[in-house]
């Protein structure tokens, strides 16, 4: 239960009583306000058990005469404050209750403005601070209040015991100080002396008036001269319970996001600041697409990546995947704000998941020779170029992409670089390309005959149709020379084990593989840590001495590491550019110092 | 070199300032690279006398009314002459211990007469009621009464016994007397019983105390194992789902408790105390005062208290134990609580003086405002301390040293767990979470009990917590492996943001700041706005209330639609219809961090908002129960929300308005907020680390202690471990259970790495060395030839990452790798021969909360120091009988069985969510 403030009062004739409590619960505000049925709800439990027949009618017992409830929202903190003279949650209204007998009866303080903290794990612990207010009709001429912070964890009141105790003791210094004047004002009279008129100067003195014979029961809104009571003790108690909720703050540290998600994120921003200078406008007043909207255009880019084929307009067919993607979405007229699926969507494994994996599976049971397996996983992971030549007798590419979305997997994210090859621009830079034998590429077809012709791509031949498990033909156009004997990089012997393993779910497999990209990406920061600095670029140039530095068993695993340093991101390199220049400087200074 | 080094490490310099000159030169002419200095500063210990400590304990019954047992104020030793003049008094002891409070017969006290004052008892004056007894050789005098007794009496059990004899706990302060006094007020569970059976009673150590279901004091691991935990489970199943990966896999542990502790507070709430009136009741108190001209030492006591309240709780309950086990020992009760007195003294000025690491490593390397040279420095002192202990001369030690605290001190796994969005502050190499503040306030947990989670590495459910030890005789050694544990032990850091609480001021200079805060809460007022279109609730309803619990569904049901019904007037639409042309909803836009919130916030949002929409919904779960139970509720308040049989007569009902108000932030009239210093006595992160010291103290969770007496250590070790799993062990982490407690001894002078628990005590198990964390240490090395030592942090981060994603990588392939067995499997790989009995139990929610208990920390087996044979055979057929996913594992992720172990506890922590995730 979340912490409550309470005002109390020790009313002469019906004893402890309640006058105000505020209580807080956790509010999301919805942007566009379909969703408030559910503060309606809780708001009309309040003005229910507003019900006045249940209260004793006593001008004491209650706070001031406007009957009013008092709610704030806190939408920085997603909280909302209540303020009410009873609560229809019955558990608070106990411990409230209990309070207030408590510490208006029961406990006694050491001195007068001391706080008492007390409670127990069934009704709440409570600091309750008693006050007494001058009022001129009061028997006594005093009355006696209490203001209490109700929680339920002992330790964490505790831990705000000595802040808590401070606030409460000026909210009652306030109540105190208006009471005083309203009593001085009552308590007096104003009494004229210059009753003759023979002196000039006009002094005024007071009597005081005796107390009345008979105590009247006055609301505490009078006795502080204060209609509007309600309202200033709601925003007292809310600034208490927002301040103990802030009053310690918490710091906790998370690892920075890995290396995939970073330059994931900077490819995004490249492409959002591209598409800034000419979409500016219309990306600002579409800030907040409802989720209608990007379903559709979810469903829309599903539909237009089929189409994509037979779209006639160039600008589709020449601009990169990425930004095929961002004119959708200019067509749409709406922002994707979708964070990391940008370009993604179609290759991410984990919207595959299962079926990539088992088509994965099929793809290395037609192919059918684990050389074969091995020279394409070798060659893909140290980074040679990839392409995979089908033909697609289905309806939807899903099958293509799946298969992608593999290769792409067992690649860091930086260093994938796909592109369709309908594409002319990026295909120099791709290392992994998709060409559809069916289109008939009207443009110059040389940069692609050139690539296709390149000794270090990998032409990987598919003939997709609905018959025989939808992947119907595997075959490796470029064959690996017999003779030559690449060691095989340890990453890929662990890819190709773990498909030996049947009982391996795609949930498995791919933290399997996220384990072993991190440790190689690990690896390859350090080879870019090494290349920075001088010495140790000078000092292990050999090859074996970087491989017992990095812990591998092979060149491949070398080569593998090496091209890896692609997949790091430009925060990390700009990071590491900048202590070493600080190391530098350092240094410089300390030689100085010699 | 040695004031340095002082000054790095905080030392008392007046303990170990001499032999740190001896071992300084020593380490130098190892060849040790000498430790970059910090500029730090020195430890001062506070001023604290353990004598300024007054121990009260009273009794109050039905029967015998209120009695003071206990005032360590009227406690005297009696020097040894008088002993033998006063021999014959001894047979009056007994009969006079137990005088009435105040002398007063009870019956006068329970009739209702004003409390008399001692001196004005005729029958005190008679009757001298001292009472003497021997401990430790000495022989002490209690005399009765002191003149404020009384007084005390209503401050610990209040002003009306008769009316209210409630239980629980209080804290007084007052300025004059300068005090500050934490009182107790219990019934006691062992009934009445004959003086004869108390002999039985005495020989049981508070371990061995009855356990009552009903203890007030222990309601939370009793729901946890009762019926309440099934629902709390269920919640959190549901919860999961929709906290989605967020909290369950990517932060393990660490939020996940903290939401936990929600979840399981909203149950706490429902437990009921029995109606039964306690028949005896202990009250028990402890007062610190302080000297009248003290008040910045008290106020600093002050502080140290209110943050380290669990852990003076957790000492102060051992005194509570000792009164209510002697309470019907007339002769020993004054011994045993004198006794626990002074132990309790001992370990509150331990708590409070013992010289602590200032500045853990850690915590230096996530400040802000960290300057280059001075975290490079910092870098390059780490290292120095790893090369000097990865010399050949000390071996796999350090691995060691590293795998056994890595394994059990889990804080780090967080902070390598990363973060999915860029987060706005970066430190070096970690991300600060952007989250926790939001978080804080709708979770409401205390930040201090989350460093407490963290710093005794409590995430799984039930808890096992680990305290590290480093041994040895040579305080520059350990000074250094210290602060090299400082580092890879992660709490969150607090920052404490005092807002000016000075609204107002007595002087009358500073009424013009009232007068301007009123001023501007006027102006707020004037700018409130109403509420409107809120129904009440219909009382045709509110009649059927308690009757059905559907029909109180079926209302909720209703209002709703009737809400929904009139969609057309949404706050929205009405608020614009009204004068003023101000929304509702935006009026609360007031506060300044508003323009912070940019697109880049949408993703910390989200979460945010996953987790408000999952606890909003707790929330109204818990409402909804409470509407649903208005039988029980409303019993001891009949005056609200039942319907009286007036509510007919009453035909209009005058509704209440309902004003929103906005929010009323004082900060805007120059009251800024402080933001204090941190200091060991606020930040329980910086408090329990300790220096170098000689003694062992179970509240450290990291300290180095000098000695050449290592059994000592171990022994006090061992009865700290005993102690923890008691029922009243864990009652600093809010009452629960301990399941087990560790401790890593290390010993710098044998060069081993020894881990003790409370499961086999005596048996420690030997750490070995481990191929995961070899990496660390070696970046270090590189580090030595290659590179700067800044790399060398962040390299060393990234091979912790490393582990963090191996074992997510082991715990999905153990999960996928046998998915119906996997329960099981789980029991035995993880459990112990003693839970394989559980298999067979069937497949149950109770038989996974058992597993979870015995899911843990046994500590794997082999070559265990002093084998004893037997221990030694069961447990490997318990390993032989898990093993055959085991081995798969070791051999799927080319590991040795060592690494195993070590992941093994990793494991458990992300099972224990990935359990309730499974079910």
């Amino acid at each position: 239960m979340n912490a409550s403030c309470a005002l109390q009062h020790f009313c002469d004739l019906h004893g402890p009583q309640t006058l105000l409590c505020t209580e807080q619960r956790a509010h999301i505000q919805n942007a566009n306000d379909n969703d408030d049925e559910d503060i309606k709800t809780f708001y009309s439990q309040y003005i229910k058990s507003e019900n006045p027949q249940g209260k004793v009618e006593c001008k004491s017992c209650t706070l001031s005469p406007e009957s009013a409830l008092v709610s704030t929202i806190d939408s920085d903190n997603h909280m909302l404050y209540i303020s009410s003279s009873s609560t229809p949650n019955q558990d608070l209204f106990k411990n409230i209750r209990n309070a207030c007998v408590r510490s208006l009866n029961i406990e006694k303080s050491v001195e007068v403005d001391a706080p008492i903290l007390f409670g127990d794990d069934v009704n709440g612990y409570c600091l309750s601070l008693a006050f007494s207010c001058k009022d001129f009709h009061a028997r006594g001429s005093q009355r006696l209040y209490s203001l209490c912070y109700i929680c339920s964890d002992k330790y964490h009141l505790l831990s705000i015991m000595k802040l808590l105790s401070d606030c409460l003791r000026q909210a009652v210094y306030w109540l105190q100080y208006d009471a005083n004047e309203t009593y001085e004002q009552e308590g007096r009279i104003k009494v004229n002396t210059n009753l003759n008129g023979t002196s000039t100067t006009t002094r005024t003195t007071y009597i005081f008036r005796t107390p009345p014979c008979v105590p009247s029961q006055r609301m505490l809104s009078d006795i502080v001269h204060d209609s509007k009571i309600t309202f200033r003790i709601h925003a007292l108690f809310v600034w208490l319970l927002r301040m103990s909720n802030s009053a310690i703050n918490e710091s906790l540290f998370d690892a920075l996001p890995t290396e995939e998600q970073t330059t994931k994120q900077e490819r995004k921003d490249v492409y959002d600041n591209e598409n800034l200078s000419n979409s500016l406008t219309k990306r600002r007043t579409t800030t907040i697409v409802s989720r209608s909207t990007s379903i559709h255009v979810q469903d829309s880019l599903l539909l237009s990546s089929t189409l994509t084929n037979y779209t006639p307009n160039p600008g589709y067919l020449s601009t990169s995947l990425y930004s095929t993607i961002d004119n959708y979405h200019q067509n749409e007229n709406g922002y994707y704000d979708d964070e990391d699926d940008f370009d993604s969507l179609q290759y991410q494994f984990s919207s595959y998941g299962y079926e990539a994996l088992k088509l994965f599976e099929l793809f290395i049971k037609k192919l059918n020779n684990i050389k074969y397996l091995q020279y394409i996983l070798n060659n893909w992971v140290i980074g040679n170029r990839l392409i995979l030549k089908y033909t697609n007798r289905m309806d939807s590419k899903d099958l293509i992409c799946a298969l992608a979305s593999i290769f792409r997997l067992f690649l860091p994210d930086g260093c994938f670089h796909l592109v369709e090859a309908t594409n002319q621009k990026g295909l120099h830079t791709a290392n992994f390309i998709l060409y559809d034998t069916d289109i008939v590429l009207t443009n110059d077809t040389s940069s692609l005959t050139e690539i296709l012709n390149d000794n270090n791509s990998i032409v990987i031949k598919l003939i997709f149709d609905d018959i025989d498990d939808n992947l119907r033909v595997v075959k490796l156009e470029t064959l690996p020379l017999t003779r030559s004997e690449i060691p095989i990089p340890t990453y890929v012997k662990t890819i190709i084990d773990l498909f030996t393993d049947s009982n391996l779910n795609e949930e498995a497999f791919e933290s399997i593989i996220t384990q072993h990209k991190i440790k190689y990406l690990n690896k390859a920061k350090l080879h870019f840590q090494l290349g920075r600095c001088q010495t140790a670029a000078t000092l292990s140039t050999n090859d074996r001495q970087q491989m017992t530095i990095f812990n591998v068993e092979n060149m491949s695993d070398l080569a593998l590491i090496r091209f890896w340093q692609k997949g790091l991101s430009q925060a990390y390199k700009t990071q590491i550019r900048i202590l070493k220049q600080d190391d530098n400087q350092h240094q410089r200074i300390q030689k100085q110092q010699k | 070199m040695n004031s340095i080094l002082n000054r790095v490490f905080g030392k008392n310099p007046s303990s170990t300032s001499k032999k740190n000159a001896t071992t300084g030169t020593a380490s130098s002419s190892n060849s040790t690279p000498p430790l970059t200095p910090l500029d730090l500063p020195q430890w001062i210990p506070p001023d604290f006398n353990r004598d300024n400590i007054r121990l009260l304990v009273f009794s109050d019954s039905d029967d015998t009314g209120l009695q003071l047992i206990f005032d360590s104020k009227t406690l005297r030793v009696v020097p040894s002459t008088d002993n033998d003049n006063n021999i014959n008094n001894k047979s009056s002891i007994a009969t006079n211990s137990r005088t009435s409070l105040s002398g007063v017969p009870s019956s006068n006290y329970a009739t209702g007469k004003p409390p008399v004052g001692p001196s004005s008892n005729s029958g005190a004056r008679v009757n001298p009621a001292i009472s003497r007894f021997t401990h430790k050789g000495k022989q002490y005098e209690l005399r009765k009464f002191s003149n404020d007794i009384r007084n005390y009496a209503d401050y610990i059990f209040g002003t009306m016994p008769l009316l209210f004899k409630g239980t629980g706990m209080k804290v007084h302060t007052s300025k004059s007397p300068l005090q500050i006094m934490m009182s107790r007020v219990f019934a006691v569970k062992l009934a009445d019983r004959p003086d004869g059976i108390v002999n039985t009673s005495t020989t049981s150590e508070p371990d061995t105390a009855p356990v009552n279901p009903l203890n007030p004091f222990l309601p939370s691991h009793i729901n946890r194992s009762l019926s309440s935990g099934v629902s709390a489970a269920s919640s959190t199943i549901s919860s999961i789902d929709i906290l989605g990966e967020d909290l369950t896999n990517h932060k393990f542990g660490r939020l996940y408790r903290r939401w936990l502790k929600v979840a399981n507070r909203a149950i706490k709430q429902n437990q009921r105390q029995p109606g039964r009136r306690h028949r005896r009741c202990i009250g028990i108190a402890f007062i610190v005062t302080f000297q009248q001209d003290e008040l910045s030492k008290y106020k600093h006591f002050e502080e140290f208290f209110c943050t380290h309240a669990p852990l003076i709780e957790n000492h102060f309950q051992k005194i509570m134990t000792a009164a209510e086990v002697n309470i019907n020992e007339r002769n020993s009760i004054a011994a045993a609580l004198l006794d626990r007195l002074f132990t309790f003294k001992d370990d509150l000025y331990t708590l409070y003086t013992r010289p602590r690491l200032i500045y853990p490593a850690w915590y230096i390397l996530t400040q802000e405002h960290l300057t280059m040279t001075k975290r490079r420095a910092l870098a390059q002192q780490l290292c120095s301390i790893i090369d000097l202990f990865s010399t050949p001369k000390y071996g796999d030690f350090l691995n060691c040293v590293l795998s056994a605290v890595l394994s059990y001190q889990l804080s780090w796994l967080s902070t390598v767990s990363p973060s999915l969005i860029k987060s706005k502050q970066q430190v070096l190499f970690k991300a600060k979470a952007d989250y926790t503040s939001s978080m804080q306030s709708f979770l409401q947990y205390s930040p201090l009990w989350g460093q407490l989670i963290d710093l005794f590495s409590a995430y799984s459910q039930p808890p096992y917590i680990c305290r590290t030890v480093i041994v040895g005789t040579d305080s520059s050694l350990l000074n250094r492996l210290l602060y090299l544990m400082s580092f890879f032990i992660r709490p969150s850091y607090l920052t404490y943001k005092n807002p000016n609480p000075n609204l107002s001021d007595t002087t009358d200079e500073q009424n013009r700041s009232y007068k301007k805060v009123r001023l501007y809460i006027d102006e707020l007022i004037a700018s409130s706005t109403q509420i409107q279109d809120i129904e009440p609730y219909s009382p045709v309803h509110s009649i059927h209330d308690g009757d059905d619990d559907d029909d109180d569904e079926q209302n909720l049901e209703d209002d709703i639609d009737i809400l929904s019904g009139d969609e057309s007037n949404t706050n929205h639409n009405h608020t614009t219809s009204l004068n003023q042309p101000q929304e509702f909803y935006q009026l609360t836009y007031t506060s300044d961090d508003l323009e912070s919130t940019s697109v880049e916030d949408n993703e910390i949002s989200q979460l945010l908002n996953s987790l408000v929409i999952h606890i909003d919904q707790m929330i109204v779960n818990e409402q909804r129960t409470q509407i649903q139970s208005p039988t029980i509720h409303s019993r001891p308040t009949p005056s609200v929300t039942l319907p009286s049989p007036i509510q007919p007569v009453v035909n209009s009902l005058p509704t209440k308005i309902l004003m929103s108000l906005p929010l009323f932030e004082p900060n805007h009239l120059g009251h800024e907020s402080i933001s204090l210093n941190n200091d060991y006595h606020l930040d329980l992160g910086l408090s329990l680390i300790s220096s170098v010291t000689n003694s062992y103290s179970s509240d450290f969770i990291l300290q180095a202690i000098e000695t050449s007496n290592v059994n000592e250590i171990i022994r006090s070790i061992c009865a700290q471990h005993t102690y923890d799993t008691t029922e009243n062990g864990g009652i600093f982490l809010d009452g629960e259970l301990i399941d087990t407690s560790i401790t890593i001894l290390i010993n710098i002078d044998d060069i081993s790495v020894n881990l003790y628990s409370s499961k086999h005590n005596d048996i420690a198990r030997k750490q070995e060395r481990t191929t995961l964390i070899q990496p660390i240490i070696e970046h270090v090395h590189l580090a030595k030839q290659l590179l700067p030592a800044d790399f060398v942090l962040l390299n060393m981060e990234d091979s912790l990452q490393e582990i963090y994603f191996q074992a997510l990588a082991i715990l999905k392939y153990m999960k996928a790798n046998n998915r119906s067995l996997y329960s099981q499997e789980s029991v035995s790989s993880f459990g112990d021969s003693a839970s394989t009995a559980s298999i067979t139990s069937g497949d149950t929610d109770d038989r996974h909360s058992r597993t979870t208990n015995h899911t843990v920390t046994d500590l794997p087996t082999q070559s265990l120091m002093n084998s004893v044979l037997t221990i030694e055979s069961t447990y490997t057929t318990a390993i032989d009988n898990s093993s055959e996913l085991v081995q798969n594992v070791i051999r799927k992720f080319q590991l040795q069985r060592s690494d195993y172990m070590f992941l093994k506890n990793i494991l458990r922590v992300l099972e224990t969510e990935q359990m309730q995730m499974i079910n």
